[in-house]
Order: structure tokens, then C-alpha cells, then sequence
């Protein structure tokens, strides 16, 4: 029986969506639930027929907004000529410029049933935590930003995917490839590639990986289309946010990470798919990728990669940063002042959050991305006012792996500074200066084999430990008021 | 939660034009022009599953679905098995239904097991009625055979007395009183076998499951005995759900609070099989 295939499209905040309902499928490729105790985990599998390609496993089993465990264990070489059929299908949309639905035949024929919105989107090829993509989930770990729905925004902004997951096995990497990419890419002056939503900004690439590592070698963006199944019906009510006046009361929405789309604006048929598909639908492939994912990962060997892709990686936004930048659509000057005098409400509203620290986090991420220089000086000026101790913590382990020289004057002043209140942090300016001078130190060619003169990554978990410490001095300050 | 890998379901009643759809989410659709109706299982109230037709109340409208909307047996039985596996989320809904000799899908837990006997069947009448026959015996065997006892006793007695003295006349009353005896006795056993047969016209008459047919599945996590239309392999009712079970020459019956759930026809389980799997049973539920 073939698969039957109905599309419309809907233009959503200027980007067009293409949303497809597919029925009488072969289902032999998306995600399938393969939890096997469901009071310890939920784990889903992306699969392509028998193989299971990446495990997604949510420990939190009823949180939505709980981080996620993403794990590659096989190829996408061993799924027959799928591989193929992606290539021919990216070629057909960004070359040969086909519509979606003819340009995707040969992959979308294989789409498990159900409802789908597919759309371009700009990927970045890092884990969404500074590290390449390609490398980052050979070991099974949590990465930040793959909840269901995020942890910053709620449901109430929309969060674009924006981390790759590879589908190809590192094996394949070569130099010999990734030059040709590179030739393609300075003519393309981009690359593109086609994707699968997996969960929160993460996406599986399932062509061109050597095009991609090509476009961060050279600076080029990454243009992907994305398949994203549509799993999620929200109602106003869903929201945190006063309605606008272009919410209606009780209108229903679909979920999609890009946008949320009203249901009125879906034809019934559409809608049917929708329904009439269930999450947790099974397949003949289901029990085999059941079994598939609990077996160990077939990814074999290292490879070392260019000096460029790894460096290039640490400059890219990480997750927070897209997070808060999804929050945020501007943040003005007389905004930052009323934040470095501690203040969370400006003319009466919210400046980002009632909490003042989940304020400064969202504003510190906001400027980072956006406008590095305007992130230094308030990071800087965060430092200086004495009585934001209580968020100085998180601010020194923020700055850390930034090698620049105001922070570096500004931990020297910290260091010489005899005031009680930058005890607690002492310790990181010391730290901060003794790597920053052997950075500067440091010959560019010889930085990469010396640790102490590489920029360190983020370190989530001491930044969320500095946070911590930061609202427990705040709460013991309040107490102290109190008596 | 069980049975959420079963298909969803688009039933068209031609009666009211409206379009129902069971899945994640119970949908109306009212018509091309309508915004369709979307609840949440949480928001039904009650479902009232009647032998003519199906009545879905929600705190905004009631909604019933004649039983020849269903457009199959099997598209019946697949909405049928959503809505238990809803109500074992939402127990708050009110649930009225027929006979069943099938588990309510309610007891089931989405548990999926790689080491499973699975076997398949339909559940003949004399297969059942002899169930039902040896479940009686088994449950009540002892107390027909002590009625018995004293039934030939009495009559003996009341013989004796109307006939004369007992050294003279025991030889006649004995044979007399012991025919009586049996004679009662398979009167009980035939009025067992036509409650029985009786019984289970009445199942069949309300429940199509009946004469579709079964997959039975004994595993060490759990039991399920489900139409095979349903059956995706992921669903089982665990045995803490089990109070005990009796075996008897035809099958193994277990039971629930005195309420048999799951029936097993020895007859569809391999011989070679029958010592591991009953010991399966054994380990798990206490036997009567």
C-alpha cells in the first residue's frame, strides 16, 4: 500500500510552514517509544527500519521541562540506501529547487504515520554546550536545552532546534571529503542540510555532515530543513503570558518549537491525522528497535579532528544563550541599569522575570549572544557593585572561560582588593589570572597543546551551583531582615 | 499507561453526521464549518458502554454513538480498549458496561517483556462451559458430594422409618437411597452445565470478543488475555492484580477478589510447555 501524503502551508510570523499528514505508512523511519520500565525512564529511539540510531532517554519520567539523555548508537550507513535517498532529496529542494513535498518523496514515503511540520531553520554544529556536533554523543550524557519544552521560555516563546545530532559514524570523517565540502561550501556560501527534530533545539542531521563541518571551518551558516513530528495540542490557557489580542479565548494550537500554529487554521483531514495518530503508536519495526536500542553502540574509533572545528565550536551560542534570545526580543540600556541597581520591575512590568536571578542569568546569556562587548562591561559592572555580592559567585564562574583582558583587569582589582564582600570568589580570580596570563603568554600555534592556556569550556554545573549559593545567601538576607 | 499503542480510531455516525475519534485525545468533529471538539480524557465524565450504543459524557455535552457506527467488531473492540486504558489513568471516569469473560483492559499496565509465552486462540463454547463446569466442581465439588451424602442419608433414614425396621428392609433402602443420591447429584452437575451454557450466551450475546480471536500471554511480569486485534505486546496485567488460581483438568482459571479474569485452555498451550509455564503461574499466585 503506498504511503498517502497531504500537505498544506501556512505563512507564521513571515517563515513558511509546510505541515504534512501521512497515513497508510510503512513507518519505517522516526521516533518510537522503546521505554522498557516505565517508573525508572522514558526512552524513545530514532530509527530508520530495523536500526535504532539515537537513544533520547528522559529520566525525569513526568517532567516536561527536564533536561534529556541523547546517545548515538549506529550509523546511518547501515540503513540501506536511506542515505542515498536524503542526498537526492536535498539535492531536488536546495539545487533544484522542487516544492517540499516533491522534493522529500523519496524520504518522507518511509515517515512513520502522523502529522509533521517541516520548515528551514539555521543550525549551529555544536552540542549546544561549545563542543562539534559530530564528536558529542558517543557518550550517553544530559545535554542542556533538550527538554520537551524549555526551562527559560516555558510555553510561552517559541525556541527554533538549533544543535545537530549526527547520524553518520565519526569513522567516516576524512580530510579528503571535508575539502571537496569546503570547495562546495566558499562556492554555496553556505551549507545545507536535511533534519529530523528529536527533542527541544536538538535535531538528527541526516545529510552532509562534511558540508557542515566545512561551514564552521569557514564561518558559513547552516541551513537545514527540518521534519518535526507534531506531538503537542496547547490551549491559551497553557500560557503564562496576558493574552494578546490575537489569542482568542480557548483556541487550541499545535505545538511546534518554531511556532505555534491555531487550529482553526488546519483543514479537518490534517487535523484527523493528527488525532487519529497516537504517540505511542508501534510498527513492524518497533519490537526490533526495541531491541536494537538496549543493545551496545556500533560507533567505532576515533578520529582527531581539525584544530579549526574544535576552537571554532567554543565561539558559537550555547543553548542558554538561543534560549534567552528567544525571551528576550530587546533589552535597552535604561533595562540594564535598573537590573545592576537590583531591580527586577521597570515602569511597572517585569524586565524579564520576577526573579532577579533568573533576570540576571536570562540578561547575562541575552548579551553574550547578541552583543559580546555590552556583556562584558555588564558582567564587569555586576562585579563591581558591592551590593550584588550574592550574584558575584556565578557571574566570576560565568566569566571563566572568556579569555579577555577587562575581565582579566577586573579579577587583578578583585585580587588586590582588600573588601570582604569578594572573599567567596578570590579563589576564581586567582585562577581566571593564572590561565589568562598563560594565554597571553602562549604562542597562537602552540595554545592548543597547552591546557592551561586554552579557554575552558562552560561548566554548567558550577554555574547552577553558584546560582544556588546565590539565592541561599539572598534568603539568608531576607531572614537576617526579617528578625 | 496500557493500550496507548492501539491504533486510534475515526468512527462516522451517518445518524448525526458527526465524526468521534478515539486516540490521545476524544475528538468531535460536528461538520466542515465546526471547530472540532477536543477533550482531554481527564474532561470525560462517564462512559456508558450499552449493547445498542455507546454514551460519552464530557462536563460540556453527551454524546452517544450508535453501535453500527462502529464500522467492524474489531473497530469496536479497539475503542473499547482505549477507553479502559484511559479510565486506568482517569479513574474519575464512571464506567458502565456488559459481561465480560475477557480482563477488563483497566487491570492492564504498559509493561513490555521479552520473554513471553504468547498463544492464540478463540475461546470455544465447551471450552468455556467445561471451564465454568470444572470452576464449579472445584469451588463447590466438596459440598455437592457432602449434599449428596446427606441427602442418601436422609432418604434412607425417611425410608427405613416409612418401611419398617432397619435390620429387616436395609437391604432395599440402601440401593433406593443411593440411586436417589446420584440421581440428585447429576441433576446439580446438569443444572451447573446449563448455568453455564447459559451464562455464556449471555456474554456472547453483548460482547463480540467472543468469537474473535484470543492471545494469551503468560509472562513472568504479568498475564493478558486480549483480542488479538488489540494485542501489540506491550500491555499485561501485573500478577500482584491476582488473588489465586485453580487448575483444573481443562484449564487454569485466576481469579480477582473471587471474580475469574483469566482463563487458560490447556489446550492451546504446547505440551512440552505446560510444566514451565504452569510453574510460571505457580510462582507468582497462590493455587486453590
Amino acid at each position: 500500500m503506498k504511503t498517502s501524503i497531504a500537505s498544506e502551508s501556512h505563512i507564521i510570523n513571515n517563515k513558511e510552514y509546510t505541515i504534512l499528514g501521512v497515513t497508510k505508512s510503512p513507518g519505517s523511519f522516526g521516533i518510537c517509544n522503546t521505554t522498557i520500565q516505565r517508573d525508572r525512564e522514558i526512552k524513545e529511539t530514532f530509527f530508520i527500519g530495523h536500526e535504532a540510531l539515537i537513544n533520547i532517554i528522559q529520566k525525569s519520567v513526568n517532567d516536561k521541562y527536564s533536561n534529556k539523555i541523547l546517545h548515538q548508537i549506529s550509523t546511518i550507513e547501515r540503513c540501506g540506501d536511506f542515505s542515498r535517498r536524503v542526498a537526492l532529496s536535498c539535492t531536488d529542494y536546495f539545487e533544484n529547487n522542487k516544492n517540499i513535498q516533491a522534493a522529500l518523496e523519496p524520504v518522507l514515503d518511509y515517515l512513520k504515520n502522523g502529522l509533521y511540520v517541516i520548515y528551514e531553520n539555521e543550525m549551529f554544529p555544536t552540542d549546544g554546550g561549545g563542543s562539534f556536533f559530530w564528536s558529542s554523543y558517543m557518550m550517553s550524557h544530559e545535554f542542556g536545552g533538550s527538554s520537551t519544552f524549555s526551562s527559560v521560555c516555558k510555553l510561552d516563546y517559541d525556541v527554533p532546534p538549533a544543535f545537530l545530532v549526527p547520524t553518520e559514524g565519526l569513522s567516516t570523517f576524512n580530510d579528503k571529503s571535508l575539502n571537496a565540502s569546503i570547495e562546495k561550501v566558499k562556492k554555496d556560501e553556505e551549507a545545507v542540510g536535511l533534519c529530523f527534530h528529536l527533542t527541544g533545539m536538538f535535531c538528527a542531521l541526516l545529510s552532509n555532515h562534511h558540508d557542515v563541518a566545512a561551514a564552521l571551518m569557514l564561518n558559513k551558516k547552516v541551513r537545514c530543513l527540518v521534519i518535526e513530528p507534531i506531538k503537542y495540542i496547547l490551549s491559551t490557557n497553557d500560557f503564562e503570558h496576558k493574552k494578546t489580542s490575537d489569542e482568542a479565548e480557548n483556541e487550541k494550537y499545535i505545538y511546534t518549537c518554531c511556532a505555534k500554529i491555531p487550529l482553526s487554521k488546519i483543514s479537518q483531514p490534517l487535523l484527523e491525522t493528527f488525532f487519529i495518530t497516537r504517540t505511542c503508536e508501534t510498527g513492524k519495526y518497533t519490537d526490533s528497535v526495541i531491541y536494537n536500542s538496549e543493545k551496545s553502540s556500533h560507533l567505532k574509533g576515533k578520529k582527531t579532528l581539525p584544530k579549526g572545528i574544535i576552537e571554532k565550536c567554543d565561539k558559537l551560542p550555547d543553548c542558554e544563550m538561543l534560549q534567552s534570545a528567544a525571551m528576550i526580543s530587546y533589552l535597552s540600556e535604561e533595562e540594564i541599569s535598573a537590573l545592576l541597581q537590583g531591580e527586577t520591575m521597570l515602569n511597572d512590568s517585569y524586565i524579564i522575570n520576577k526573579n532577579y536571578y533568573t533576570s540576571i542569568t536570562i540578561a547575562l546569556s541575552y548579551l553574550q549572544y547578541k552583543n559580546f562587548s555590552r556583556f562584558l562591561e555588564f558582567a564587569v559592572d555586576i562585579l563591581k557593585n558591592e551590593e550584588l555580592s550574592a550574584v558575584h559567585q556565578y557571574v566570576a564562574t560565568r566569566l571563566q572561560p572568556i579569555m579577555n583582558e577587562k575581565i582579566s583587569i577586573m579579577f587583578k582589582e578583585i585580587l588586590e582588593s582588600e573588601n570582604p564582600v569578594y572573599g567567596p570568589i578570590k579563589t576564581l580570580a586567582e585562577k581566571y589570572t593564572k590561565r589568562y596570563k598563560a594565554y597571553t603568554e602562549t604562542p597562537p600555534e602552540e595554545k592548543t597543546s597547552r591546557a592551561e592556556a586554552v579557554p575552558m569550556k562552560r561548566n554548567l554545573e558550577n554555574e547552577i551551583n553558584a546560582l544556588e549559593m546565590a539565592k541561599r545567601i539572598q534568603s539568608s538576607k531576607v531572614e537576617r531582615n526579617l528578625n | 499507561m496500557a493500550f496507548e499503542t492501539v491504533n486510534g480510531q475515526k468512527v462516522f455516525s451517518s445518524t448525526t453526521g458527526m465524526t468521534y475519534i478515539f486516540g490521545d485525545y476524544f475528538v468531535v468533529f460536528r461538520g466542515d464549518n465546526f471547530q472540532p471538539e477536543i477533550y482531554e480524557w481527564g474532561d470525560v465524565t462517564s462512559v456508558n458502554d450499552g449493547i445498542t450504543e455507546m454514551v460519552i459524557t464530557t462536563d460540556s455535552a453527551v454524546y452517544t454513538i450508535e453501535r453500527n457506527a462502529f464500522r467492524s467488531d474489531d473497530q469496536y473492540l479497539s475503542v473499547r480498549a482505549i477507553i479502559e486504558g484511559q479510565i486506568a489513568v482517569h479513574p474519575t471516569i464512571k464506567y458502565k458496561f456488559n459481561k465480560r469473560i475477557l480482563p477488563l483492559k483497566f487491570l492492564y499496565r504498559n509493561i513490555t517483556t521479552p520473554n513471553a509465552y504468547v498463544m492464540r486462540g478463540v475461546y470455544e463454547e465447551k471450552v468455556i462451559n467445561s471451564c465454568n463446569i470444572s470452576l464449579v466442581s472445584a469451588k463447590y465439588g466438596r459440598y455437592i458430594f457432602l449434599f449428596a451424602l446427606i441427602l442418601i442419608i436422609v432418604i434412607f433414614a425417611a425410608l427405613v422409618k416409612i418401611m419398617g425396621t432397619l435390620a429387616d428392609d436395609w437391604y432395599y433402602c440402601l440401593p433406593i437411597a443411593l440411586f436417589s443420591g446420584i440421581i440428585i447429584s447429576v441433576a446439580i452437575y446438569l443444572v451447573v452445565g446449563m448455568t453455564a451454557r447459559h451464562k455464556y450466551n449471555q456474554v456472547n450475546k453483548v460482547d463480540p470478543a467472543l468469537s474473535k480471536e484470543i492471545t494469551i500471554v503468560v509472562a513472568p511480569e504479568g498475564f493478558a488475555a486480549i483480542e488479538s486485534c488489540v494485542y501489540t505486546g506491550h500491555d499485561l496485567i501485573p500478577w500482584n492484580e491476582a488473588s489465586f488460581f485453580i487448575e483444573t483438568h481443562v484449564g487454569v482459571v485466576v481469579f480477582r477478589d473471587n471474580e475469574s479474569v483469566f482463563w487458560l485452555p490447556k489446550s492451546y498451550i504446547p505440551k512440552n510447555e505446560q510444566n514451565n509455564l504452569i510453574s510460571i503461574i505457580a510462582t507468582r499466585v497462590k493455587q486453590r
